[in-house]
């Protein structure tokens, strides 16, 4: 190109550009403090607008009043002052998401905080968006393996779910959904997991472990720290949400951990008291419940005319003492599709997961169980309601009838079966196959002690000797006449080699 | 009945409608004191700004801040007033102020908008559409 033709193109440029004058809303801050600011003028501001406090600050509208607007603040708020004048963007809060935001750690506006770089978006997307309609869904029907025996088989988790994780501080709730994220290698899932005002080593250990199970290849973390500020931390989780949208609108399965909502509801009433609305219950706000219900409806199943993409929640709640009757457990426990309850009690005797397999419940979910599984959860549900009932009478111990007694022991090796330690995931198949040694008698007359032993070595006996009917499951699934009888073979044969 | 500073400034206004003179100087006066009453004295500069505003939007007037490179000359500053109370059928009160930052051109501020019509903003949009 030669300097003529570029000239050429400069002047045409520059005689095509119109003078424009361009014409702003603003308004100026009033009061600020505490993460929140009160703003003058502004008279045309839309709710959940993006404001510009300048220098690289944002804020969000969530009052709107007679003579002002009151507003979070995202970030830094020593750098606003009185009189800081603010800029109407004419935005809804957006996030930046895309392919790129897999395997890092990014805080509630999407900005990465691993320090690996900036990330290169595909799109923007609202972080408060309507929950698909019921013309858009489907039922749930794929499964969502967790690889924690005692979910998989009695309070099955489906694509589209949306199941609690309840119970109080220190008895494994975290544990339970970083095993679930750890399962989903290989299995065409995206994970993201939001951390709501957690502590930030536990976020490192979290990543370190994810890290080593090579698990971060499919996850993303969004973190809001204990140090953030409350209007960060309320918007997390929606910020988890619209990036997790962003990959069930094309067509991908996503699972979604809120951990946890209880952090969550509390900082949302740290936002809602600083903008003086009324409260409530619990100095909750009156909306607390519309808070996490339009969250957690966002969690669907879309059908094939919508791109078939599903997105799984897996929320946490933290019980003081046990308490599941409280405000934000009962709303959350209303809202989901059913809960896994986990007991203090239970996590001392040694029963890890400590679920609570009484109180625990799947209400979609046993439609998205393989029928393998179907066919072994079904009376090991009823061995193990069975054998709660009995429980009390343990102690009297021989005093007791023969079928007592034996309902007992089985009750004793099935919990025994149900434990297992963390990051010791275990396929569907394994979990058939252990499943249906347990309930059909196997293991009766094997001490209490040695039933874990006997577990593994079943396992790593089936997967050299058994690999046949293993891969007849997968194919199968479910167990046919031929596969059972192949079953009992492999599982008499290896008992014979096994010392009890 | 808790008074908020746009109704203390309301009242203000009512009253100094009908006074004029020495009883305008009575009718502040017994104003200030009511205020010191009522514990009102705090919110004084929050009562003045509402008065202005409502003062202006009862009589009419519109007032608009424009910020430019110089000083207007009286015609320029005739033209302005005049375009302004043609659009808008108000009273214009114009209060200017220099800021050499914006190079050249104004800005008007009225209300919550800012009309930016600036030397700057315009060589800002050239820089974008040039570099697209």
């Amino acid at each position: 190109m030669n300097k003529d033709k570029i000239i050429e193109n400069l002047k045409e440029q520059i005689t095509k550009y119109k003078t424009q004058t361009t014409i702003k809303d603003v308004g100026s801050v009033i009061e600020v403090g505490d993460g929140i600011a009160k703003i003058s003028g502004l008279s045309h501001a839309m709710a959940s607008e993006m404001l510009d406090f300048g220098g690289g600050v944002f804020g969000v509208v969530l009052n709107l009043e007679e003579d002002f607007v009151g507003a979070i603040i995202l970030g830094d708020f020593s750098k606003v002052s009185e009189g800081t004048i603010v800029k109407k963007t004419g935005r809804i809060l957006e996030i930046p998401v895309g392919q790129n935001c897999i395997g890092r750690v990014v805080n509630s506006l999407g900005e990465p905080l691993d320090g690996k770089g900036k990330i290169k978006p595909d799109a923007s997307y609202p972080l408060e968006k309507i929950a698909p309609r019921v013309i858009t869904r489907e039922p749930v029907t794929k499964p969502v393996q967790t690889g924690i025996i005692a979910i998989d088989a009695m309070i099955p988790i489906g694509r589209g779910q949306r199941e609690l994780i309840i119970g109080d501080r220190q008895t494994g709730k975290t544990a339970i959904a970083i095993d679930t994220i750890v399962n989903q290698k290989g299995q065409d899932m995206i994970c993201i997991y939001v951390a709501i005002g957690q502590k930030e080593s536990k976020i490192a250990r979290i990543i370190g472990e994810l890290e080593a199970r090579g698990a971060m290849d499919y996850t993303i973390i969004v973190l809001a720290g204990a140090s953030d500020p409350a209007p960060m931390l309320y918007l997390s989780p929606f910020a988890g949400c619209a990036i997790g949208e962003y990959f069930m609108d094309k067509g991908k399965d996503v699972l979604v951990v809120y951990d946890d909502l209880s952090k969550h509801a509390v900082s949302y009433r740290e936002v809602s008291l600083l903008l003086r609305r009324p409260p409530g219950r619990e100095a909750y706000p009156g909306d607390v419940f519309y808070l996490h219900s339009r969250l957690l409806e966002r969690a669907a199943c879309l059908n094939k005319e919508n791109g078939g993409g599903t997105l799984t929640a897996l929320p946490i709640i933290e019980t003081q003492a046990g308490d599941i009757s409280a405000y934000i457990p009962t709303n959350v426990i209303s809202i989901t599709d059913g809960q896994i309850f986990l007991e203090t009690d239970l996590f001392y005797q040694g029963v890890r997961p400590a679920i609570n397999t009484g109180l625990s419940v799947s209400r979609v979910g046993s439609a998205a169980q393989i029928k393998a599984m179907k066919q072994v959860a079904g009376k090991l549900k009823l061995d193990m309601a069975q054998f709660r009932e009995l429980a009390a009478f343990a102690q009297f111990g021989s005093d007791l009838d023969e079928s007592t007694q034996k309902q007992i022991n089985r009750g004793k090796m099935l919990t025994e079966i149900l434990k297992q330690n963390q990051f010791k995931v275990m396929k569907v198949e394994e979990e058939v196959v252990v499943l249906y040694a347990a309930i059909n008698g196997f293991i009766d007359d094997i001490v209490v002690e040695k039933v874990k032993l006997f577990q593994e070595a079943l396992i790593s006996y089936m997967q050299a000797q058994g690999k046949k009917v293993m891969e007849k499951i997968i194919q199968e699934k479910q167990i046919t006449k031929d596969i059972e009888e192949e079953l009992k073979k492999a599982i008499q044969e290896f008992k014979k080699g096994f010392s009890k | 009945m808790k008074v908020n500073p746009k109704q203390y400034a309301q009242a203000l206004y009512e009253m100094t409608q009908t006074a004029s003179g020495s009883d305008l100087d009575a009718v502040i006066q017994n104003f200030v004191k009511y205020l010191g009453m009522r514990g009102g004295i705090s919110k004084a500069s929050q009562i003045i700004l509402e008065f202005e505003k409502y003062y202006n939007s009862q009589e009419g007037i519109m007032s608009v801040e424009v910020s430019s490179a110089r000083e207007f000359s009286s015609d320029e500053r005739k033209y302005i007033i005049l375009s302004f109370e043609k659009i808008t059928g108000k009273k214009i009160e114009l209060h200017q102020s220099i800021d050499k930052e914006i190079l050249g051109g104004a800005i008007f501020k009225v209300h919550d908008t800012i009309i930016d019509a600036s030397l700057k903003n315009q060589l800002k949009h050239l820089h974008k559409q040039l570099t697209q």
